[in-house]
């Protein structure tokens, strides 16, 4: 972009009268441009071919500006080289053939912090002596910094004047750190090694491969492994020697633990087991594992027990009008599943989010047996009628005795009875199966005296304990009062059964 | 009478030579001079023309008994120091390692290593590269410990039909003695050894560090604190066997080597416990190196930048203490 009259300081871009690629001759005008003052045309500077346009139409260029190549011959480039080095705002095409870049017509150089001493490797920025905007010389000294054993200053690379300061007073940085720039003939630059790439982008390379780096992840905080503390870690070794021990985590947690923060170390196994080997011990039969497995599994949940007590007269009574009378244990087995069957979410299980609902009201009543309990089931008992339930619990009884149970009695109750009453217990807080959210317990009936209004005396009544036993994740309290009150409700009245 | 690591490795030399025309030794001032550590001392008279003079190339020197050992003889080269084998990498890891496997022809050559660091010896007459060359396939590594290993694995290196890197320590050269030399050589390369049984925890250490280890094994001692020290003697191939079994016994490892941190013999020795032998481990299997610095020139810093019986005394306790 020309010079295009007095005080005309810059020309906007009207039209382009030649393609990129067409071969023009000297002084032939190839862009049309308009000042502040007239539409004016820019010519070229000698015969060649358009090799690029740099300029785009309806954009304003300050003069001086590059806007396009020409592809010329080597005799026309070094004569216009010649009368470039006298005016050489003329001709800034030939800067091309120089590979500078075109938009930069001075280079920014950086003020870089010096090594101030040996084995000085950093300095203290005290005062700015130069101010940005202010004309210097080579070394001439521009900024007052502090090392750990001196006041020096750090002098311009070149001359030039100073464009920016990127340094602090007060703040320290290290050798090499850039400090700020100065704005520096081309010559200079490439002296000092800073080329127009490199300034392009404003910072020096070694700066641009910084931003380069893609930004730090957010730190996450990683749950460690308890490496200074063992606590309840179980070592790798700890856990096979108890798998081949066919331990449970219940069996590791009983052995006192030396390791730190009480862990149980492989030497406190080898211990605990030296000592179990100086008592008598005998293999566990299967109906035991079995009872063990289901009671550790059963005991993993929060179980909370409720108690009343009922009269067991009104059962008394009403079982002897049938062949086979049903014992007290089956009157609450039906109560149960009568209540249950009003309200099956009592009886669900609660799995991760899901509230899993009996598929049938499937009841259990426990049985002794040699050297264990088996839980017979009694499928569907809400649709049962309770005149059958004696002989068939009688059947159930001496095949469990057997352990010759049907396969659809053997498992799968939603609740179980337990009756303790013969064994002269009264109360109880039984352990409901893992299947089961609740087990219901029958004390020994008794005479009680209870407390007569009517005559305002005690009277002897034949009385019994009931007591609900429940995951209280599932049940409330109320929820439990209510099932428990029902329950009595139904024994006290069995003409409803 | 009693003979040193260092004077067995002149025997095991001489032997071969006696017993093997094939059997010559190429090295810097091997010849006249004796060799820098007298590894080779009185050898050039005995054997004349078979102990030979190089020129101060590592790498022209073990091309050159490359070319030699495919012509049928079994040669023997001596690095004045192992950190000068650096120069001779490529003949050793590219040339020499890979050799059978391209070719199917065997390269029986012996390179010698004066391996670890003396006080005063400074960052490059000091290091431990026997990591580094068990990291390329077809090389055999040696580190002996004792006069017997020195000796034997010394032989067998040379009888073997695959290139072995020989590292034997410098610290031991005088200060390792035996009675007598074995009355019969015996060949167990590959094979590990428990040096020391006990139940509370396995030690793993080679070359210099074995000595090391039995000393902190003493201290500790005194404590009621019982630990097994394996000496592995060949790093490649890795006894992993013999190192489960101490593990299996002692349900605790730490790995002991002087050399540095970052890879290696140690973090070898634990990857391979931690993979097979999980189930094993009653604590985090651990490792004790050098510094991850270059070797300090100072004695005192030398001492406090590898492996001490003081440190490893330390982390077993640190380690029991889990």
């Amino acid at each position: 972009m020309p010079q295009l009259g007095e005080s005309v300081a810059e020309a906007t871009i009207i039209r382009l009268k030649a393609q990129v690629g067409e071969a023009v001759t000297g002084d032939q005008e190839i862009i049309e441009v308009e000042t502040n003052k007239a539409v004016t045309g820019i010519t070229t500077p000698c015969d060649g071919v358009i090799a690029e346009f740099t300029a785009e139409v309806r954009e304003t260029y300050e003069n001086g500006t590059i806007l396009g190549y020409l592809e010329v011959s080597a005799e026309d480039a070094e004569r216009l080289a010649e009368s470039a080095s006298q005016a050489p705002a003329e001709v800034p095409a030939l800067q091309a053939h120089k590979n500078v870049s075109p938009a930069i017509s001075t280079i920014k150089v950086p003020i870089i912090m010096p090594q101030l001493g040996e084995s000085v490797a950093e300095a203290t920025i005290i005062r700015l002596v130069a101010q940005v905007g202010e004309t210097v010389t080579s070394d001439q000294e521009i900024i007052e910094v502090e090392t750990n054993k001196a006041v020096m200053g750090v002098t311009t690379p070149c001359d030039g004047v100073i464009a920016e300061f990127t340094a602090e007073v007060n703040q320290t940085y290290p050798n090499g750190a850039i400090l700020g720039y100065i704005t520096a003939s081309a010559e200079d630059a490439e002296r000092l090694g800073v080329s127009a790439s490199q300034v392009r982008a404003k910072v020096p390379a070694t700066l641009e491969t910084h931003k380069n780096v893609p930004p730090a992840m957010p730190t996450i905080t990683i749950p460690m492994m308890p490496a200074k503390s063992g606590g309840p870690f179980v070592s790798p070794r700890v856990r096979s020697k108890a798998d081949q021990l066919g331990w449970q985590q219940q069996d590791l947690s009983l052995v006192p633990g030396t390791g730190k923060n009480g862990r149980v170390t492989a030497n406190d196994v080898e211990r605990y087991l030296a000592d179990l080997e100086q008592h008598p011990s005998q293999k566990a039969t299967g109906l035991r594992l079995a009872i063990s497995d289901a009671m550790r599994r059963s005991w993993s949940r929060p179980l909370c027990t409720i108690g009343v007590a009922f009269s067991l007269e009104p059962i008394l009574t009403h079982r002897k009008q049938f062949t086979v009378p049903p014992g007290p244990a089956l009157y609450v087995a039906k109560a149960i599943a009568v209540a249950l069957a009003e309200n099956p979410k009592l009886a669900a299980r609660i799995v991760g989010d899901q509230l899993v609902l009996p598929k049938s009201i499937d009841i259990g009543v426990a049985v002794e047996v040699d050297e264990g309990v088996v839980v017979p089931v009694l499928k569907s008992l809400d649709k049962q009628p309770l005149s059958e339930l004696g002989e068939k619990y009688q059947q159930l009884v001496t095949a469990a005795r057997a352990r010759r149970l049907p396969e659809d009695a053997k498992e799968g109750a939603i609740a179980s009875v337990t009756n303790y009453g013969p064994l002269g217990i009264t109360w109880g807080t039984p352990i409901p199966q893992p299947t089961e959210t609740l087990i219901v317990g029958l004390g020994r009936g008794e005479k009680r005296p209870i407390w007569d209004d009517a005559t305002s005396q005690f009277k002897p009544k034949q009385m019994a304990d009931l007591t609900v036993t429940f995951d209280h994740r599932v049940i409330d309290g109320g929820a439990s009062g209510k099932l428990i009150s029902r329950l009595v409700a139904i024994l006290e009245n069995p003409e409803s059964l | 009478m009693s003979i040193t690591y260092l004077e067995a490795i002149r025997e095991a030399q001489a032997k071969a030579l006696r017993e093997n025309p094939n059997v010559y030794i190429y090295g810097q001032d091997v010849g006249m001079y004796g060799g820098a550590f007298k590894a080779t001392k009185n050898l050039a008279k005995e054997f004349p023309g078979r102990v030979l003079d190089s020129p101060i190339s590592e790498d022209a020197m073990v091309g050159s008994v490359i070319g030699a050992s495919l012509e049928g003889m079994r040669p023997i080269v001596e690095m004045q120091f192992a950190d000068f084998s650096a120069n001779a990498f490529n003949q050793i890891v590219n040339q020499a390692g890979a050799y059978f496997y391209r070719s199917g022809v065997p390269l029986p050559i012996t390179i010698r290593l004066p391996n670890g660091g003396n006080p005063g010896a400074g960052p490059f007459h000091s290091q431990s590269l026997e990591s580094l060359y068990a990291h390329f396939p077809g090389l055999i590594i040696m580190t002996p410990a004792t006069v017997e290993d020195a000796y034997n694995f010394l032989l067998e290196a040379i009888a073997l039909d695959d290139p072995v890197v020989f590292c034997e320590h410098k610290f031991l050269y005088n200060r390792v003695k035996a009675e007598r030399l074995p009355e019969e050589v015996s060949f167990s390369a590959g094979k590990a050894l428990c040096r020391r049984a006990g139940k509370d925890l396995t030690v793993v250490s080679y070359s210099a560090t074995l000595y090391d280890s039995l000393a902190a094994a003493s201290e500790l001692e005194k404590e009621g604190i019982d630990i097994e020290v394996i000496d592995l003697r060949t790093v490649k191939p890795l006894d992993t066997e013999t190192i489960l079994q101490s593990v299996a016994r002692t349900g605790h490892l730490l790995s002991v080597s002087e050399g540095w941190p970052w890879g290696g013999v140690n973090a070898e020795v634990v990857a391979r416990v931690a993979s097979k032998g999980f189930h094993l481990l009653d604590s985090p299997p651990e490792r004790l190196n050098c510094r991850d610095t270059p070797i300090p020139f100072h004695p005192d810093l030398w001492l406090a930048h590898r492996p001490s019986t003081a440190s490893i005394v330390k982390k077993v306790r640190q380690m029991l203490e889990w």
